[in-house]
């Protein structure tokens, strides 16, 4: 075979473009200011971990809707130079939960198929770190088969009335909108087309109710969210009616696509790395060496997505591997730290930072390759990439 | 990419696949040599690559070279191209020109160059029984030697690829000083055996979805098998990081170099090949599972990949070697320096 079916699936290697490079030291000397106060068990884990007062000053920093236009407040950045904030923001450790979904995906959701009056009052409060987002995609007998859900929107006279149920729904007890995916056609053989988005204003709305859930780790941050005749306005609908298939798919696309694939317990191997001594055992240095190489082959192929993106290309096979790649790297760090270093995993407050950053790592791990689309699920999309399914 | 990397891209791969059938490395590999290919390849500059145009070569960078060196791991290459590749970079290095045929690197350690003929006792190279020259790699120089005499115990690996010991005298012929980094030798066979990695691996991968594709049990292909689909997806994953980092590590020699302070350097090649190492028990696994029993045929040619891709996983440094390497890297920088480790 002359052609590989790998010359689809190439990652040219990127460099940040210096504009983008130069972000970094202000980002590092924002984090290093910020954080030294922020419990060690709240860095471990970036962006589950949630800090208004943290992401109003980052937006005030300028570091949040970076690639959102100026017209509604946002600052006109590049790709790239997001991807250095966020990246940087990951590794010190900083609570980004708040801001996360609103700047990853809601944003760019809004500038594509919002209102002129959605935009101009949104957008600005997500630059300014002050809107939080909550995702409404998963229902109880909706999980991985998503488009067979069943929590509906009818149409009435001013508007639309919204029955059902979310769940898995992260921070919509505290959220302040959630963009949600409903029915919209009641007719199930319509499976994928009779599915719409929707914005959600849930400090204005009457009806909803977040129940959080507790999750193995003690932590509150997902929801069961009932819906029980709920009027929302005529324009909450996003986009074209039954095009809500498709927008969810853009946007599970940005939400598997971004650094936090990989580095989203990197906190953990920073802190495992200062309670290992220099001279430990060969086989610690090699172990720990493997997953170095690993962080330093991902980092590559995330940045080359990344430019891709800012290329204007759409690298959805490149970014369903990374995703893969990168869930099978961080999952396997908490137990690989209880292999290499002897001191035990602890809960909050007990034993030193590492001991609780790993106690709390080991606990949320499973979750990692839950979140944003399970491994079977992303497979059966690279199987469909190189052309098998 | 340049211009130069895309021609070879298509001239190199379609050469190879052309010449290099089932039928002819079978054959190859019983004579241990093809005269016939070694012409045809060195007719078409590949060996001189990387001499500069002066030197009548293509001024060939790192990335133009992976290319070529990927292509000999793909197609299972069964002669010394890609050591004669590194030979010549080192030609242009020291700014010298090398005798036709001067492609047998060897590290002056293990060599008694104390004598203007130098001596040599149970030297390991990769088809040692066919060198007449030596090219000797030293801390700050090179030597060029004009095989004396020598006896050689002809060995192979499990790829079949000799790899003999010689023992006998050279003449030295040239002596050049070059400013590299020590052990040169060992950071470019690394760089060398990933890049043919990623090459072998991406066509055991190729060959694993074209026969899933083909073979039928139980009314459909095995492609339709949900678990042959994921073993698939995962080998995809494992050749495209192979390759990025193999890649990856070539552009980082092409703007750092390889010199006492290449530092960058030295960690991109461990990195690459720490990580194809590691990939290679899983890619050659995957890949004979989804074959079964046919992939364990000698007539079916796996195997000329996935042998090399064993052999090589061990030659100029395991994944453990590296990864110590790197896990002293990684304590050294400690928990403020392990991130712009990774990321410079
Ligand atoms: C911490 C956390 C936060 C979350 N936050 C949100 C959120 O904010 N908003 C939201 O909408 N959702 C959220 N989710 C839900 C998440 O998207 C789902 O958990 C995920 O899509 C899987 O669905 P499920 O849990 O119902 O598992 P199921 O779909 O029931 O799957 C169970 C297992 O079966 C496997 N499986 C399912 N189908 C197949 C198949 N066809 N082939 C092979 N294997 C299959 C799965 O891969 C998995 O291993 C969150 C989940 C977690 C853990």
């Amino acid at each position: 075979m002359i052609t590989s079916i790998t010359d689809q699936i190439r990652f040219q290697t990127a460099d940040l473009p210096p504009k983008a490079e130069s972000i970094r030291t202000e980002v590092r000397d924002f984090l290093e200011l910020e954080l030294s106060k922020i419990s060690p068990v709240k860095r471990s884990h970036s962006w589950e971990a949630y800090d208004p007062d943290f992401s109003a000053k980052l937006g005030e920093k300028g570091f949040i809707g970076m690639t959102l236009p100026t017209k509604y407040g946002g600052h006109g950045k590049t790709f790239l130079e997001r991807y250095v904030v966020v990246e940087e923001c990951l590794v010190a450790g900083a609570p980004t939960a708040f801001h996360w979904v609103a700047d990853r995906q809601s944003g760019q959701l809004l500038v594509k198929y919002g209102t002129e009056e959605q935009k101009k009052e949104i957008i600005p409060k997500i630059t300014a770190g002050k809107a939080c987002f909550a995702i409404g995609m998963s229902e109880p007998n909706s999980g991985s088969d998503l488009a067979s859900l069943r929590c509906k929107a009818e149409k009435t006279s001013n508007g639309w009335l919204i029955n059902g149920t979310k769940i898995w729904t992260s921070n919509a007890h505290r959220a302040d909108y959630m963009i949600a995916l409903f029915r919209t056609d009641p007719d199930l053989n319509k499976k994928h087309g009779g599915l719409s988005q929707f914005l959600i204003d849930l400090k204005a709305a009457n009806g909803i109710t977040p129940r959080p859930i507790k999750n193995l780790a003690g932590g509150e941050n997902f929801n069961e969210v009932s819906f029980v005749d709920v009027e929302i306005p005529e324009e909450s609908l996003i986009g074209p009616e039954g095009n809500g298939w498709k927008q969810c798919t853009e946007e599970l696309a940005l939400e598997r696509s971004g650094p936090e694939r990989y580095l989203s317990c990197f906190y953990l191997l920073r802190k495992l790395i200062a309670n290992l001594k220099k001279d430990c055992d060969p086989s610690v240095k090699a172990r720990l060496g493997k997953q170095i190489a690993s962080a330093i082959t991902l980092r590559n192929m995330s940045l080359s997505i990344a430019a891709q993106l800012e290329d204007g290309q759409s690298p959805t096979l490149p970014a369903s591997i990374v995703k893969d790649l990168g869930c099978q790297f961080e999952q396997e760090l908490p137990g690989l730290a209880q292999e290499l270093c002897e001191l035990e995993p602890t809960m909050e407050g007990i034993g030193n930072e590492y001991q609780q950053v790993l106690g709390n790592l080991i606990q949320v791990a499973p979750s990692f390759s839950l979140r944003g689309g399970t491994p079977e699920i992303m497979r059966g999309i690279i199987a469909k990439g190189i052309g098998i399914r | 990419m340049s211009e130069l990397t895309d021609i070879l891209q298509d001239s190199v791969n379609k050469v190879l696949h052309e010449k290099l059938t089932w039928d002819s490395l079978k054959s190859i590999e019983e004579n241990a040599w093809s005269e016939d290919l070694w012409s045809e390849l060195k007719d078409l500059g590949l060996p001189t690559l990387f001499l500069t145009e002066e030197q009548g070569g293509m001024n060939a960078s790192w990335q133009d070279a992976y290319v070529v060196l990927r292509a000999c791991g793909r197609f299972a290459v069964p002669i010394p191209i890609p050591e004669a590749i590194i030979a010549n970079w080192y030609a242009r290095e020291a700014n010298i020109q090398l005798p036709d045929n001067c492609w047998a690197l060897v590290d002056e350690k293990s060599i008694d160059v104390s004598a203007k003929d130098v001596s040599f006792n149970d030297v390991g190279v990769p088809w040692g029984r066919l060198a007449n020259y030596l090219l000797i790699i030293g801390d700050n120089n090179l030597r060029v030697a004009e095989v004396k005499n020598k006896s050689v115990k002809k060995q192979e690996n499990i790829g079949r690829d000799p790899r003999d010991l010689i023992t006998g005298e050279a003449k030295i012929l040239e002596e050049a000083s070059i400013d590299l980094c020590s052990n040169s030798l060992l950071y470019l066979g690394a760089l060398q055996r990933s890049a043919q990695i990623a090459g072998a691996a991406s066509m055991a991968f190729d060959l694993a979805v074209k026969y899933s594709g083909e073979r039928e049990q139980f009314g459909r292909s095995l492609s339709k098998f949900q678990a042959i689909q994921h073993y698939l997806s995962d080998l995809a994953g494992l050749v495209a990081s192979v390759d990025a980092i193999s890649l990856a590590a070539c552009n980082t020699l092409d703007s750092q170099g390889l010199r006492k302070n290449s530092h960058n350097s030295l960690k991109a090649i461990a990195a690459a090949k720490c990580q194809s190492s590691d990939s290679v028990e899983k890619i050659s696994r995957l890949a004979h599972q989804v074959h079964g029993a046919i992939g364990f045929t000698y007539e079916y040619g796996l195997h000329y990949v996935t042998r090399r891709l064993w052999a090589w996983r061990s030659e100029f440094g395991s994944s453990n070697y590296w990864g110590e390497f790197l896990g002293d890297l990684a304590l050294d920088a400690g928990e403020n320096g392990v991130w712009p480790l990774i990321t410079k």
